[in-house]
């Protein structure tokens, strides 16, 4: 029970990893788009 | 170069060899040389994973690479940070878990002595050979550019890394990549500003951007689903995770950098800095390229920048057509300056068409411009046939370091170079390390009959780092004999990885499968990829045809057959499912090979479906285990 939180935790900052890639993906975009 | 680059380049290296070998003299435990005594915290792991994986060659081609093709190489490293999930989730917990020093210690937990001892000689082999490269790769340029001695180079840098590595083992090369990675981001920031500083009156960074927009250098992503096609996002992420995987995951270089971690936390911390850095970073240094491009808009540029190639031709007795090629090119780029110029300064006052007239004029001229070095590479090339000598006419690798040495003040260029010998400096001390820790582990004391003591292992892992480090030069200093070296090394690579990445994720995702199978799949696999690679390759590239595949593809192969061979060897041991999605696997795969040897095609659908069915096997497998284990 004392680990749940500790993966929840883990798992948000993977997702934060991936999110931030995506956003850098996304400043690509706009930044192709804009150049 | 004046006496304050060499003061500065000297001072700056010396600096950090002697500071890493006194902070970390009079190591005697095990725990402390190959581990670093487990006292590095994120920061100083995520730093070291990325000095490890920057070379030299990472800050001499890569602004080439963007000055010639633009951005579209930051999609390369996209697979980066979903490797780096993986590998904290499935990989970090389980070597964490046994305490293990080298990557390949976890195999023999897991299967057997066989498979740890051959998938080390396999690291032994591609990194050993490897190690030379980084040596070697950065000297030639440097010794091309700036009439060094070769040899020389190749000592020097392979002795001052011997000498603290050797000394400190994994804490040294910790603490001197901190330093490294200061060294490499301090000069690289400084030459960005430089560059944009040196931009005519009335060009500033936004125009700049525009420029290279305009010249279609921020292209940066590639949605197309073509295979003809290195660096799209699509090959970004499937190709790019493997290899990522492989690399991180399993290649003892990379897993003792974080195995030196204080904790499961810091190690997990320490890639996720990677995952989060990796693509700014090596789209930072692409962009320093664009703006070395766009700087040489407006600033005359040779028409080849290899020293060398150029030395060459103008020996032979294509000079006078050379020359007239370099008049025809210098006399566009004028045009095209002024054409450049005109955009900049109207483009808010015109109308869309004549904006749209003036972009497609600058891009006809750069393709005349295109157009025009290809000819001089031509003439290059022709050059070197009728003299019976071999010369690289791509120069990428050079654009860089020839705007440092031509635009930089003096100091800067002192810096500059201390950038690109700190980052092979960080790449072989790493490798060296590892290469170390795998003999002696691996193979040396694993196979020893004598129990050694701490310091005696000690003791072998400083003579094995020194032995490792000489053959290292003696690869460096021999390399040049010998024809497209650096290509072949960088495919040796290839023709290990995937068999090796294959072999750890059986160990994480197929909990049925055993050594035996492992061991004799593995070997099959191994003696595939070599007759496939040169038979479908090497010999078809030597006889001046296309290769019925790129090599990078021998990553996925050599993973996905191994699986294969495994899990078919296992088949009786399977229920229902497992062996009809195995069935569909194989049709798969029988088609892709048909694929590549009758259309020389390989369909990017097929290869998604073949990862998918490997993912529902290993899911259906662990499944049954769970359920039969509880």
């Amino acid at each position: 029970m004392n680990q749940q939180p500790t993966k929840d935790k883990w798992s948000r900052i993977y997702a934060l990893v991936i999110l931030a890639n995506i956003l850098y993906v996304l400043l690509f975009y706009l930044l192709m788009n804009s150049f | 170069m004046a006496a304050i680059d060499w003061l500065i380049l000297a001072g700056t290296l010396m600096t950090i060899v002697i500071y890493g070998t006194w902070k970390t003299r009079g190591m005697k435990n095990v725990q402390d040389y190959l581990r670093g005594g487990n006292e590095a915290k994120w920061w100083t792991i995520g730093l070291s994973v990325m000095a490890t994986q920057a070379s030299a060659i990472t800050f001499l081609s890569t602004p080439g690479q963007a000055f010639h093709d633009g951005m579209g190489f930051v999609q390369f490293y996209f697979g980066l940070p979903i490797a780096m999930v993986i590998i904290c989730v499935v990989f970090l917990p389980l070597y964490d878990r046994l305490k293990v020093f080298t990557a390949y210690e976890f195999l023999e937990n897991r299967f057997d002595l066989k498979t740890r001892t051959l998938t080390s000689i396999l690291f032994l082999i591609h990194r050993g050979s490897g190690a030379g490269i980084t040596i070697y790769a950065p000297a030639i340029i440097l010794s091309y550019i700036l009439d060094w001695d070769l040899t020389f180079l190749n000592i020097v840098i392979g002795i001052l890394v011997i000498i603290y590595t050797a000394s400190g083992g994994t804490k040294a090369v910790t603490v001197t990549q901190k330093q490294q990675m200061a060294v490499i981001f301090t000069g690289m920031f400084i030459a960005f500003f430089v560059i944009i500083f040196k931009l005519p009156d009335g060009i500033n960074f936004k125009n700049a951007l525009e420029i290279a927009g305009v010249n279609n250098k921020m292209n940066i992503l590639d949605f197309s689903f073509s295979l003809d096609k290195r660096y799209t996002i699509w090959s970004g992420l499937i190709g790019g995770t493997f290899l990522m995987l492989s690399y991180f995951g399993t290649d003892q270089s990379q897993v003792q950098r974080y195995l030196s971690g204080q904790s499961l936390k810091e190690m997990r911390l320490g890639l996720i800095f990677n995952g989060l850095l990796k693509v700014p970073m090596q789209f930072f240094i692409l962009l320093v390229g664009v703006m070395v491009f766009v700087f040489y808009q407006f600033n005359a540029s040779p028409i080849n920048f290899n020293p060398q190639a150029q030395e060459l031709v103008m020996q032979s007795n294509n000079v006078e057509a050379y020359q007239r090629i370099q008049d025809e090119y210098n006399q566009i780029s004028e045009e095209k300056k002024e054409t450049v110029y005109k955009y900049v300064n109207e483009k808010d006052h015109i109308s869309s068409r004549e904006r749209n007239e003036l972009t497609s004029q600058i891009q006809f001229l750069g393709a005349v411009q295109n157009k025009l070095r290809g000819d001089a590479k031509a003439l290059i090339q022709k050059s070197a046939s009728d003299k019976n000598e071999k010369v690289e006419t791509n120069d990428k690798d050079y654009v860089f370091i020839h705007f440092v040495l031509n635009n930089l003040p003096k100091g800067l260029i002192g810096l500059l170079l201390a950038v690109i010998l700190s980052a092979a400096m960080s790449s072989t001390a790493s490798e060296l390390n590892a290469l170390s820790s795998t003999t002696a582990l691996d193979l040396y004391k694993r196979n020893s009959k004598k129990d050694l003591s701490e310091e005696q292992v000690v003791k072998i892992s400083k003579w094995f780092t020194v032995l490792w480090g000489v053959l290292a030069i003696l690869i460096a200093c021999i390399a040049n004999l010998f024809d497209n070296l650096i290509q072949l090394v960088n495919t040796i690579g290839s023709l290990f990885y995937g068999n090796v990445l294959g072999i750890f994720l059986l160990a994480f995702f197929f909990k049925k499968i055993r050594g035996n199978q492992v061991f004799v799949a593995a070997v099959i696999t191994q003696v595939f990829i070599l007759l496939f690679y040169y038979f479908a390759i090497f010999q078809l590239e030597q006889a001046g045809e296309q290769p019925l595949v790129s090599y990078l593809w021998l990553n996925f192969i050599g993973c996905i057959l191994v699986i294969f061979i495994s899990l078919i060897s296992s088949l009786r041991d399977m229920d229902f499912m497992s062996n009809l999605t195995l069935l569909i696997l194989t049709a798969n795969l029988a088609k892709v090979v048909y694929d590549i040897f009758q259309t020389r095609n390989t369909h990017l659908l097929l290869i998604l479906s073949i990862i998918l069915l490997v993912i529902v096997l290993g899911w259906l497998d662990n499944l049954k285990s769970q359920t039969e284990s509880s």
